[in-house]
C-alpha cells in the first residue's frame, strides 16, 4: 500500500481547518426558523438549520442549546455564519460564536417587526457572507487537523463484525497520523465502558469515562426508566442484536485500539489530538449535531438496517454492515463493508479503503448524502427539572 | 351572538368532524425520515420535519405516537402520507396501522423497504398524488357551531381575566375549548378545578378542558393541533415571538405592548391594554372568519413551526 497522504486540500480558517465552504443560517428559536430559511432561500447556497428550541434563558438546558447552536456555527467547514435570534438577547449565540473567531452576523426579528422586514434586511448581507466564502479556495491541509466523528445508527448483528471494526482501523490511521477521532452515545457504552476505560491513556481519564456511563444509568434510573429494557430498538432486535451489552461490545469497535486521551462534555471541542469519547445520546442527529458542534469536520457512520443520515454542514460517509442492504439501498450507502463477511475483503483492507474515501471526501469528493441534500438537524436536551 | 352570527362553514371529514383547512399532511415517524418527507411533499402538502421518533423511553415514547396519531387525526387533515424508517423506535408500520383506523386517506412508505431515501421519494411522490387530487374534491359546507375546537395557548403565565372572558365567550357561542395552562393560576374561579384535564396531545373533549405542564408557547400550540383544535388562539406573553403550526392556523395576541411593536407583522391582534370583554369579543369574532378560511398572520407568512414537549429526554 502507498503512503497515506499527510496533506489534503481544505479551508484555512482563522479558527481551524475546514473541508466544506458553508454559509450557515442559524435560528436561535424555533421561532426564528422561518427566517432563517427565507434568508437562505433568498441567498444560495447558503444552508439554514431548524429545531424545536423554544426554551426561555432561565431554562436548565439553555447553557447546553447555546453551546451546541455556537459550536455547530463555529465549525470549520462554515465560513461564516448569519444567526437569526427573536429578541436582541439571542445574541448571546453570536458572541459566543464570534468568541471562536468566526466571522458572525446576527439579526433579531424584534428589531425589524417581524419575520418579513428581517428577511428583506438579512437576505443581502448572507449575499455577501456567501460571496466572501466564494472566494476562499482550497490550501493543503494536514490530515492531522482532521477530527473525525464515529456513528452508529441502525445497527444490525453484522455491526460489530463488518462495518465499525473496519471503521475502527480508518480511526486508528487517522490518530497514528496525528489526527482526532471521537466516538460517542453513552448509551451504547454501557456494558463495554470497561473496555474503553482499560485503554485510558491516564487512569483519571478512565475513572471519568466509567462516570459517564453509571451518572447517566443513574439518572435514567431516577426517571424510573430500566435502559437495558428499551435499547436495543426494534430494528436492532430485527436485525439480530439481543441486549444493549452486545451492541455497545459492537458499537465500541468503531474506535479501533488508539488510547484514549479524554472525555468531553457534550459538543466540548477536543483540546488535543487522539481518540476522545464525548458524552451523547445514541440519538443519531443529537448526537451527530454535537459531535460537529466539538470541531469534527467529517463524520463516518456506520449501519446495518439502512440509515439516511446526514449533516448540513460536514459531510457523513455511509459504511454498510451487509452487501445484502448496501445494495439495496445503493443510493444511501458510500461503502459496503458486507466484503469482509463474503471473505473477499479483510478487515483491514476496507478500513484502509474507509479512511482513504474520507481524506477524498475531506478533498472535496461529496458524499451520497450530501449529494442528496440529506441535512438533519436536532437540539439534545437533557430536561432536568423542566417541567 | 345569535345562532346566525356563530354558525361556521368547513370541510366535512368522514367521521363527521370538520375541517378549517384542507390539508394534505406528509408526516416521517422519525427525525431521519424527515428529508425525504419534505422532498414528497414539495409544494403539494404540508411536511412536519421533526427531531423525534427514536430512542425515546417510557411514557416519553407513547405521548410522541399519541401526537403524531393526534395531527393526523386533526379535521384540517384531508389525509396522511406517512414515511418511515424501519428500524425506528416509534415503529411507522404501527402508526400506520393506527392511522388507518381514522376512516381517512393514509398511504405509508418505508425507506429499508423501498430502497432507499431517493426511492422513497419517487413513491411517495405518486402516492401523494392520488391524496392531493383526492383532497381538492372536498368543500366548505356549513356546520353547526359545535363542530369547532378552539384550542388556546397561553405560554407560561396568563391574564385570567382575560382567559375567564374568552372561555365564557366560546362556550356561549357553542364551541368547544381546550386551554393550555403551565398551571392553574391561584385567582382563577372556583370552577376550573372541576374542568376535565387532557394529557398533552390527546383528543379534547366537547365543552371545556385543560391541558398542563407545558411552558413553551409553541410546544403548546402543537399539542393543541393535536388534541382536534381546528383554530388556535394564542395569548402571546411579554418577550415571546407569535409562532404558527402545521396544520391548525394559529391567531396571534399580544398581550404587551413593548412585544407587540417589535414583532407588530407577526400578529393579528393588538390586545394589549385592552378591555377583557371587548377584547374576547373582538378575538371570538376573529377565530369565527379564521375557522372560516380568514387566513392568520402566520399562515400568510408561511409559519408552520413545530414543537414537541418531551417527558424526557433521547438515550
Amino acid at each position: 500500500m502507498v503512503a497515506a497522504p499527510t496533506l489534503v486540500p481544505g479551508y484555512r480558517r482563522p479558527n481551524g481547518w475546514g473541508v466544506r465552504n458553508h454559509t450557515l443560517i442559524l435560528p436561535t428559536h424555533t421561532g426564528a426558523n422561518l427566517a432563517a430559511k427565507l434568508i437562505a432561500a433568498a441567498a444560495p447556497p447558503a444552508i439554514a438549520v431548524a429545531h424545536e428550541w423554544d426554551g426561555e434563558p432561565n431554562d436548565p438546558d439553555a447553557p447546553r442549546v447555546e453551546r451546541t447552536l455556537a459550536g455547530f456555527g463555529a465549525n470549520p467547514n462554515v465560513a461564516a455564519v448569519l444567526v437569526v435570534g427573536l429578541f436582541d438577547s439571542d445574541r448571546r449565540v453570536a458572541e459566543l460564536i464570534a468568541a471562536r473567531s468566526q466571522r458572525v452576523e446576527f439579526f433579531a426579528l424584534a428589531d425589524y417587526g417581524g419575520v418579513e422586514a428581517t428577511v428583506r434586511a438579512a437576505a443581502p448581507i448572507s449575499a455577501l457572507l456567501a460571496a466572501a466564502a466564494a472566494t476562499q479556495s482550497r490550501v493543503p491541509v494536514p490530515v492531522s487537523e482532521i477530527i473525525l466523528g464515529l456513528e452508529c445508527g441502525g445497527s444490525d448483528s453484522w455491526s460489530g463484525v463488518s462495518a465499525n471494526p473496519a471503521l475502527g482501523v480508518a480511526s486508528d490511521l487517522l490518530v497514528e497520523a496525528g489526527g482526532t477521532s471521537i466516538l460517542g452515545e453513552t448509551t451504547e457504552l454501557i456494558g463495554a465502558e470497561h473496555l474503553l476505560a482499560a485503554r485510558a491513556a491516564e487512569p483519571a481519564i478512565g475513572e471519568r469515562l466509567i462516570g459517564v456511563v453509571h451518572a447517566f444509568e443513574t439518572e435514567l434510573a431516577a426517571l424510573g426508566v430500566d435502559i437495558r429494557g428499551a435499547n436495543p430498538a426494534p430494528g436492532n432486535i430485527e436485525g439480530g442484536l439481543t441486549t444493549i451489552e452486545e451492541k455497545s461490545l459492537g458499537a465500541i469497535k468503531k474506535a479501533g485500539t488508539a488510547p484514549l486521551v479524554d472525555v468531553l462534555e457534550f459538543a466540548q471541542r477536543p483540546s488535543r489530538p487522539g481518540l476522545q469519547y464525548m458524552d451523547t445520546p445514541g440519538h443519531d442527529i443529537e448526537q451527530m449535531v454535537g459531535m460537529v458542534a466539538g470541531g469534527c469536520q467529517l463524520v463516518a457512520f456506520t449501519t446495518g438496517r439502512g440509515t439516511p443520515t446526514g449533516s448540513p454542514i460536514a459531510p457523513c460517509l455511509k459504511i454498510g454492515s451487509n452487501s445484502a442492504m448496501a445494495s439495496h439501498q445503493a443510493g444511501d450507502i458510500d461503502i459496503d463493508a458486507g466484503s469482509i463477511l463474503d471473505g473477499t475483503e479483510t478487515v483491514t483492507d476496507v478500513g484502509r479503503r474507509i479512511f482513504e474515501r474520507l481524506l477524498e471526501v475531506a478533498s472535496g469528493r461529496p458524499t451520497l448524502s450530501e449529494l442528496r441534500g440529506q441535512r438533519d438537524f436536532a437540539i439534545s436536551r437533557t430536561l432536568h427539572g423542566v417541567g | 351572538m345569535t345562532g346566525i352570527a356563530s354558525s361556521v362553514a368547513g370541510f366535512r371529514r368522514p367521521d363527521g368532524t370538520v375541517g378549517a383547512r384542507n390539508h394534505v399532511l406528509v408526516l416521517p415517524s422519525v427525525v431521519c425520515a424527515g428529508m425525504a418527507a419534505s422532498a414528497i411533499a414539495g409544494d403539494d402538502a404540508i411536511a412536519i420535519v421533526h427531531q423525534h421518533g427514536c430512542d425515546h423511553v417510557g411514557e416519553d415514547a407513547a405521548q410522541t405516537s399519541r401526537v403524531f396519531l393526534g395531527l393526523a387525526g386533526n379535521p384540517n387533515v384531508a389525509s396522511t402520507l406517512l414515511v418511515g424508517l424501519g428500524c425506528e423506535t416509534i415503529q411507522g408500520r404501527e402508526l400506520y396501522a393506527d392511522l388507518s383506523a381514522l376512516a381517512k386517506g393514509v398511504e405509508y412508505f418505508e425507506i429499508q423497504a423501498c430502497g432507499g431515501s431517493a426511492q422513497t421519494v419517487v413513491s411517495g411522490r405518486s402516492g401523494l398524488e392520488d391524496l392531493v387530487a383526492g383532497a381538492s374534491r372536498i368543500g366548505r359546507s356549513p356546520a353547526p357551531p359545535d363542530a369547532v375546537v378552539y384550542g388556546l395557548a397561553t405560554g407560561p403565565r396568563v391574564q385570567t381575566e382575560l382567559l375567564e372572558a374568552l372561555t365564557e365567550r366560546i362556550l356561549a357561542g357553542g364551541a368547544s375549548l381546550l386551554v393550555a395552562l403551565r398551571d392553574l393560576p391561584p385567582d382563577l374561579g372556583n370552577r376550573w378545578r372541576a374542568v376535565p384535564v387532557v394529557e398533552y396531545g390527546a383528543a379534547a373533549p366537547a365543552g371545556l378542558a385543560v391541558t398542563f405542564g407545558v411552558s413553551s408557547l409553541s410546544e403548546q400550540q402543537t399539542g393543541l393541533a393535536a388534541s382536534g383544535a381546528q383554530v388556535v388562539i394564542s395569548l402571546v406573553p411579554a418577550r415571546h415571538a407569535p409562532t404558527g403550526t402545521p396544520i391548525s392556523p394559529v391567531l396571534s395576541v399580544a398581550t404587551d405592548r413593548l412585544t407587540y411593536e417589535a414583532l407588530h407583522d407577526d400578529f393579528d391582534l393588538d390586545g394589549s391594554g385592552a378591555d377583557a370583554g371587548a377584547l374576547s369579543e373582538r378575538i371570538v369574532g376573529l377565530a369565527r372568519e379564521v375557522f372560516n378560511g380568514r387566513p392568520t398572520a402566520a399562515e400568510r407568512r408561511g409559519a408552520q413551526e413545530f414543537a414537541l414537549h418531551r417527558l424526557t429526554r433521547s438515550t
